[in-house]
């Protein structure tokens, strides 16, 4: 069982030890400067936090309508919420633009009223990012909302809260260290995403190319740029797993 | 208008229908005892709003409480295991409910401190509640629900949580606090102990059901329930009585000391039941012949429970006679009972 067990997790640690062994630290400085680099960095970032805040905006009141409401077909709702952690990103991709894109179902309408274009943009990427990551996150706080005692809330409404007052000053402290997990859960997811976004917004430099993209065509091109990136995405992974170390490594809470 | 409190509550709740009327003068204590499930917590959760009434109403000072959200109430509750806020410290928890009603952080807090000095706590405000023993936590969430100065104060099995050592020591300060308290007070309990400390008058709910009221004296020498017969330690009958008699059995009568008419409790003292092992020749007008269906040994005393017939009568003896008598469960029995002993009043 041991040597299985030693077997199998090479085949995690041998990929990073290649990672971190191909990089070239000399040229890091180099690399990271160059400017279209700097571009898809920050694209990335603001993509990917605009859709952290997409995420916090819709997905707590998504969390708690699935944790505390009930309504027909409940269940039926939850699993297609959740059904992006499953699919593949690139089918996410394809069914964002036979719905958002210009001759879809809606992005039809969008374009024809408001003018406005989801597919090929930059809020096309936020949009396919947020499809992808936001599951994440409404998992983690449905769960988390699931397990409050209800009775704390009671307690805070009969000391004189209104319901608004309660979920703030009671409900969403409770749940606190699961809304930052799925928060972080779900930006990692969202930094990281490729396929859904390559589908619905493609890889335009300034627009849409994130720097999951970015690696992915560098490698053909700029291969030390490639590995460099990859590097960068990786220790912004190792970040977030260290924030929660004690959470999810069976550390104290 | 009234000063007191005026409930009548009417609602389902799982498998008990709640139907009580309780009213509650201006500084007055009631307890509301009974046996768990009766529905105790559902009234007081009533009260307080965190149950909708089916029917009925809940009337304060006049006003109509039953149409205000649970927050608009002048309510303090101390819940059964105190639901503390555990992301809240000590302090935090009884600043909370002023820090609702429009104190700045700074006087919450300040009033929050003296709170909890007037409990005992001076000190420990920047503890959270799980840093704190069970008494501290029943004081805090005492003191977080006397902070916001309510006109009802509901107390939920307030010591129900504690262990034996501290309960008496809580029990007493609980009551000191009560003494102080100006507004109307619920408590409920299953505990008889704690009823007669800590209130002026019980109400006993059995089944989601008022059975009896009065003063700890009243319901504890006339019972009116099993519940109550249980709390007082008597043996309670209920029987149709003519003349002298009463019947309460397929074949138990008793024969009393008065004559009655109609429906009446028969309630007497386990003490007063003696035990034999063949047919006592004797003053006692009551005897009879049954068998030992359990033996229960406490503190010097051992109480024996006599199946006669279909009916169960509660003898109290001393450890010293048991011992001489040598009865094991399943063993015949004669016991006897003077009609003198036997309290018969109107069910």
């Amino acid at each position: 069982m041991v040597s299985l067990a030693a077997v199998g997790s090479l085949l995690f640690v041998l990929p990073l030890v290649g990672l971190l062994w191909r990089a070239p630290w000399s040229q890091a400085g180099h690399e990271l400067r160059d400017s279209s680099v700097r571009t898809a960095l920050r694209l990335s970032l603001e993509c990917s936090l605009s859709a952290l805040a997409l995420t916090l905006v819709f997905g707590t009141p998504i969390a708690l309508v699935l944790a505390r409401g009930s309504f027909p077909g409940k269940r039926f709702v939850r699993s297609l919420l959740t059904l992006p952690m499953v699919l593949p990103p690139v089918v996410g991709g394809v069914a964002l633009l036979l719905a958002f894109g210009r001759n879809g179902l809606v992005g039809r309408l969008l374009f024809d009223w408001f003018h406005l274009r989801l597919a090929f943009t930059t809020t096309g990427v936020v949009l396919a990012e947020t499809f992808v990551a936001m599951p994440f996150y409404v998992v983690t706080v449905e769960a988390a909302l699931a397990a409050v005692d209800r009775r704390l809330e009671d307690a805070a409404s009969s000391l004189g809260a209104s319901p608004f007052t309660v979920f703030r000053t009671v409900t969403l402290p409770l749940v606190r260290p699961s809304v930052l997990a799925g928060a972080a859960l779900s930006w990692a997811r969202a930094l990281g995403e490729f396929g859904a976004t390559v589908t619905f917004a493609a890889n335009v430099e300034g627009v849409t190319q994130t720097i999951p993209l970015k690696v992915y065509l560098a490698l053909e091109t700029n291969p030390d740029g490639a590995v460099m990136l990859s590097v960068l995405l990786l220790l912004v992974s190792i970040g977030v797993l260290a924030l929660f170390h004690d959470r999810w490594l069976g550390g104290r809470t | 208008m009234s000063r007191d409190l005026v409930a009548t509550i009417a609602l389902r709740i799982g498998a008990i229908d709640v139907d009580v009327a309780l009213t509650v003068g201006e500084g007055q204590r009631v307890a509301v005892l009974g046996p768990n499930g009766a529905g105790k917590t559902t009234l007081l959760r009533a009260i307080a709003g965190l149950v909708p009434l089916d029917r009925g109403s809940v009337v304060v000072d006049g006003v109509r409480w039953d149409e205000l959200a649970p927050e608009q109430r002048s309510v303090g509750v101390v819940f059964q295991d105190y639901l503390l806020f555990p992301h809240l410290s000590a302090l935090d928890n009884v600043a909370y409910g002023l820090r609702r009603r429009g104190s700045s952080r700074a006087e919450a807090r300040g009033r929050a401190a003296e709170w909890l000095a007037r409990v005992g706590l001076a000190g420990l405000g920047p503890r959270r509640p799980t840093e704190l023993s069970g008494g501290q936590q029943q004081r805090v969430a005492l003191a977080r629900a006397l902070a916001v100065e309510p006109r009802v104060l509901l107390l939920d099995e307030p010591l129900a949580a504690l262990d034996v050592t501290t309960r008496g020591e809580v029990r007493r300060d609980l009551r000191a606090h009560l003494d102080a308290f100006a507004g109307m007070v619920v408590v409920v309990t299953h505990d008889p102990v704690d009823a007669m400390a800590l209130a002026d008058r019980v109400v006993i709910v059995e089944d989601g059901h008022v059975v009896q009221e009065g003063s700890a004296l009243d319901v504890t020498s006339r019972p009116r329930s099993s519940f109550a017969a249980d709390v007082a330690g008597l043996n309670l009958f209920r029987g149709h009585a003519g003349d002298t008699g009463v019947h309460v059995g397929l074949d138990l009568d008793f024969v009393v000391s008065s004559p009655h008419d109609g429906d009446v409790f028969a309630a007497f003292h386990p003490r007063a039941v003696s035990v034999h092992v063949a047919r006592p020749e004797g003053s006692a007008r009551n005897v009879w012949h049954g068998t030992v269906e359990d033996v229960d040994l406490r503190g010097g005393i051992t109480r024996l429970r006599v199946l006669v017939h279909d009916q169960r009568i509660v003898a109290e003896i001393t450890l010293a006679a048991y011992d001489d008598l040598r009865l094991a469960v399943g063993a015949p029995v004669w016991v006897a009972l003077k009609a003198t002993e036997i309290d018969v009043y109107p069910a």
